[in-house]
């Protein structure tokens, strides 16, 4: 039995510890923004924030999370700083087919958390584990860039 | 079902370790859940605060083995060195997870953090419950420690809880040099990596997992000048002992050329 906070609810998983997270989510809490891409840590589709900090949830193993926070793009949503993320990320065109996404939103938010006023070189570090295969990354910069300047005192 | 072993303390894991020797240990799980290793038993060890410490006595620099990535190149007392190699090793979210102690057991040949703890003559602490179920340590320098590829000195009933660095080594360490060769700056496993560290007073220079302190034997105690006449000769020496593998990664041929090419240009630059 795992308790963890899943969300900001109060959560229980009792099955196979050894389970990945990403499993768990899209199977068991229908939470399905984490995307399967490499399914090893290298391609940050899966990413989620576990205690505020960018994780991939496809090499988490369930049982790791006792007492743990975990936030996926789902539990982000109704925040002000994603519906400034969403609203930069169209503006600058950074979504094309949508798979990586939600990866990046939770990589950008882990960013601006840490780091309100981030550089371009800061940006392009901090979505390094998390691969594009339609924007070539500039529109993301971008996105992300915007959020940062358009979003005085929201991080 | 796999069986979830949940210690609250170090000395409640090394029982569970105790009683149930095929656990597997779960730190950071950025390697084991990619390898997909599977056990009866899981032993996490995550949660455990004292396997995170950082500190420092007289003699040692203290890690506790389930340090991650991004507390330590956060951390002041660890050396700039580890630190630079630390940051980067893969991305971000790996970096919040992964653990020292994971890197050190997981024994790749491309294990990143392991030339610079060679180089610093890390000691590995092996911690287990004795018959009188007293905590007892046992101590081994980093290249007893790890025997081979995927192969440690580890015993069943043992964790690795802490690495120690001395203290006279890295204060000791003045210039040093560093390169990873990958395919790409992030993610990307090491084609190859190069850590290197000369004393001007000793002028003891160190090359990767492959470390030969009977070369650096030769150079200790001449000065600079006089090393730089020697760049030849201690190229010579280390081509004859580098033998490195054709991979998927990179071939034999690049992999010595550039060894090479880096120990040149470092010995060039390190005035």
């Amino acid at each position: 039995m795992v308790e963890f906070s899943l969300n900001n609810e109060k959560v229980k998983y009792s099955g196979d510890p050894s389970k990945r997270l990403l499993d768990v989510l899209r199977e068991k809490f229908l939470l399905t923004g984490v995307k399967e891409g490499c399914g090893e840590g290298e391609c940050g589709a899966c990413s989620v924030l576990i205690n505020g900090r960018l994780t991939n949830s496809c090499i988490t193993a369930i049982g790791s999370l006792e007492g743990t926070s975990v936030i996926t793009v789902e539990g982000f949503k109704n925040t002000k700083q994603y519906q400034l993320l969403e609203e930069t990320f169209a503006k600058a065109g950074a979504v094309q087919c949508g798979f990586c996404t939600p990866g990046m939103i939770m990589a950008a938010q882990a960013l601006l958390l840490s780091n309100a006023k981030p550089t371009q070189e800061d940006i392009r570090e901090a979505i390094s584990g998390n691969i594009c295969r339609c924007t070539g990354y500039n529109m993301i910069i971008d996105a992300i860039k915007m959020a940062a300047e358009q979003g005085e005192g929201l991080w | 079902m796999v069986k979830s072993l949940k210690p609250s303390t170090l000395e409640e894991a090394l029982k569970m370790k105790t009683d149930n020797p095929d656990a597997i240990i779960y730190a950071g799980g950025s390697d084991l859940m990619v390898a997909k290793k599977v056990s009866q038993e899981i032993l996490f060890i995550n949660q455990l605060v004292e396997l995170k410490e950082v500190c420092e006595d007289e003699e040692f620099l203290i890690i506790g083995a389930s340090s991650i990535y991004f507390d330590l190149i956060e951390n002041p007392l660890i050396p700039e060195l580890l630190k630079q190699v630390l940051k980067d090793i893969a991305s971000p979210a790996i970096r919040n997870v992964a653990t020292i102690g994971g890197n050190i057991c997981n024994a790749s040949p491309a294990g990143d953090s392991l030339p610079a703890l060679y180089l610093f003559d890390a000691k590995i602490i092996a911690t287990s419950l004795d018959d009188n179920n007293q905590i007892s340590e046992r101590m081994i320098p980093i290249e007893n420690f790890i025997l081979g590829i995927r192969k440690i000195d580890l015993r069943p009933n043992e964790i690795v809880t802490k690495i120690l660095l001395p203290k006279d080594k890295i204060s000791v360490t003045t210039k040093m040099g560093y390169k990873k060769v990958g395919a790409r700056k992030s993610q990307a496993i090491s084609k190859l990596l190069f850590v290197a560290a000369i004393n001007i007073e000793y002028g003891s220079v160190g090359i990767t997992t492959l470390r030969r302190k009977d070369i650096e034997s030769h150079y200790i105690g001449i000065k600079y000048n006089e090393l730089l006449t020697k760049i030849p000769e201690i190229i010579e020496e280390y081509r004859e002992c580098l033998h490195p593998i054709d991979d998927q990664r990179s071939t034999a041929v690049y992999r010595k050329k550039v060894c090479l090419n880096l120990l040149e240009d470092f010995l060039n630059e390190c005035k």
